[in-house]
């Protein structure tokens, strides 16, 4: 009889911290938000690119050392507004 | 009782006054006359500069150079920026309020300019951009337009934004919308697109380089500063301090010996590699994004071509050509290394590298004109090539290509310049 109450007992806190745990998570506003705009995941780079002389490689060949800006970002391009 | 209490209260009022007064007296002190610093030696001439807030760093560095000069030099600066430096030079405009000066530690102390006859005439306009960029200035021709270190123009955003890279025609949007109407995420909020002044250097060339107008820039011009000039340092605050609050939404615009100092520390920003119009790959100024690389190997070669020469404009005499004043001509000799001996060349190089500005003598790209949107600059070999001693002495080490020398005898025909082998 003792070994079920206690069962009872570790089941039922079991399932309240879960409860507990998932009401705090819904309520919590410390996460990151939602990524501004269409450019989510769109990384413009930050590693250390292949080597230090792009550009140096000859006709043809293009090295962006170690980033680039992805002009289709801007509104309307190729041909955006002028301000 | 009540006496007892009205005589304690009467002796902190009269403490309190005291102290007021004192507190007061100590503050006017504080303070001195710009023409009597009283830390020169008497008869210490004083040259007046006035100009770009970007270039206090090469200031500061060159300051105790003059001071401890055979025969010193103390320069006061007022910075009200690059253009408005110039305007004051040339009309001339007396100059009043406070300035600055340095002291022997390179500390920046203010000084109250000289009142008598309006103000105080300014002998040297010290400005990032060539006298054209700005609006209503034009060189008499009896003033010359000097050249001194190259300067870098940067974008600059908080350390965690997730941007690393603009292009030329996204800085165009993002400072030509401010955050309204035409938007690129993340530069959406206007109260963190930072913008300097329509007479700062720093956003004149910036302008010029991605072919926006000055008096088209839109953003929060109110910087996070104390003495509403709206100058480089409060740029940094504004900058630095949104990385608290808007990390990803906030840029700003900075000269590199303001940010190449404050990538790191109390205020630090990220610089921003840059894409020039119609390219597909951005530069940042130094060959890579690391913290501790100040080669400026991208700016030096032209691939990042957001730079330009820091100009010194002054009065000169009809004759010669020469500044008008001895003591200015001593300070435009150390600006353009003219008539120097090899030790005092060196030291201004250093000093030049120490406030993160490129020595001509590092360069391997020259362009007579300000920086465009179809920027050209054609290749430069200065007289006396500089370029292995400015790495080691901007990264403490020189690259592999270099060779280190006590003569010219390992130079294979080159010239041992500050214990590298240059090609001349």
């Amino acid at each position: 009889m003792k070994s079920t109450i206690r069962a009872f007992f570790a089941v039922t806190l079991l399932l309240g911290a879960a409860a507990g745990y998932t009401a705090c998570s819904s309520d919590d506003s410390s996460g990151a938000g939602p990524q501004n705009g269409n450019d989510a995941g769109k990384d413009t780079g930050g590693g250390p690119g292949p080597g230090d002389d792009a550009g140096d490689g000859g006709p043809g060949t293009v090295q962006c050392n170690p980033v680039g800006f992805d002009n289709t970002r801007i509104p309307g391009w190729p041909a955006p507004p002028a301000p | 009782m009540i006496r007892h209490v009205s005589l304690r209260l009467g002796l902190y009022a009269g403490a309190l006054f005291i102290t007021t007064l004192v507190s007061a007296s100590a503050r006017a002190q504080t303070v001195p006359d710009c023409a009597n610093l009283g830390i020169d030696p008497a008869g210490t001439p004083v040259v007046y500069l006035a100009g770009s807030t970007a270039v206090k760093p090469v200031l500061k560095e060159l300051s105790t150079t003059f001071v401890g000069l055979s025969s010193p030099i103390r320069i006061i600066y007022a910075a009200p920026a690059s253009c408005a430096g110039l305007s004051d030079v040339v009309t001339p405009t007396p100059v009043t309020g406070t300035a600055s000066y340095w002291d022997a530690s390179k500390t920046e102390t203010n000084c109250n300019l000289p009142t008598t006859g309006g103000g105080q005439i300014v002998d040297i306009g010290l400005s990032d951009v060539y006298p054209t960029t700005c609006d209503g200035v034009t060189i008499p021709s009896n003033f010359k337009d000097f050249h001194g270190p190259i300067q870098v123009m940067n974008f600059v955003v908080p350390p965690s934004s997730r941007e690393n890279a603009i292009s030329s025609e996204a800085a165009l949007i993002v400072y030509g919308f401010g955050g309204n109407g035409t938007v690129i995420n993340p530069w959406n909020l206007n109260a963190v697109i930072f913008q300097r002044p329509d007479t700062s250097g720093t956003r004149r060339m910036i302008g010029k380089a991605i072919g926006l107008d000055s008096g088209k820039w839109r953003g929060n011009p109110n910087l996070n500063g104390t003495n509403g000039t709206n100058g480089s340092t409060d740029m940094l605050n504004s900058v630095a301090g949104a990385e608290s609050t808007n990390p990803n939404e906030a840029i700003g615009t900075l000269a590199s010996d303001v940010a190449d100092s404050n990538r790191a520390g109390t205020s630090p920003v990220k610089i921003l590699a840059f894409q020039p119009k119609g390219q597909t790959c951005a530069y940042y100024p130094d060959s890579t994004s690391s913290t501790s690389n100040f080669d400026k190997r991208n700016v030096r070669e032209n691939k990042y071509p957001i730079w330009g020469p820091v100009h010194l404009v002054t009065k000169v005499d009809g004759t010669t050509g020469a500044p008008a004043k001895a003591e200015v001509a001593t300070i435009i000799n150390y600006f353009t290394s003219t008539g120097l001996s090899t030790a005092d060349k060196q030291k201004v190089i250093d000093a030049e590298i120490g406030a993160h500005t490129i020595p001509a003598c590092a360069m391997k790209v020259q362009r007579s004109t300000e920086v465009s949107v179809s920027d050209t600059a054609t290749p430069f070999t200065p007289d006396e090539p500089c370029g292995c001693y400015y790495e080691f002495k901007a990264n403490g080490a020189a690259p592999s290509s270099c060779t280190a020398c006590a003569d010219d005898s390992p130079c294979g025909g080159g010239k041992c310049r500050y214990n590298y082998c240059e090609a001349k």
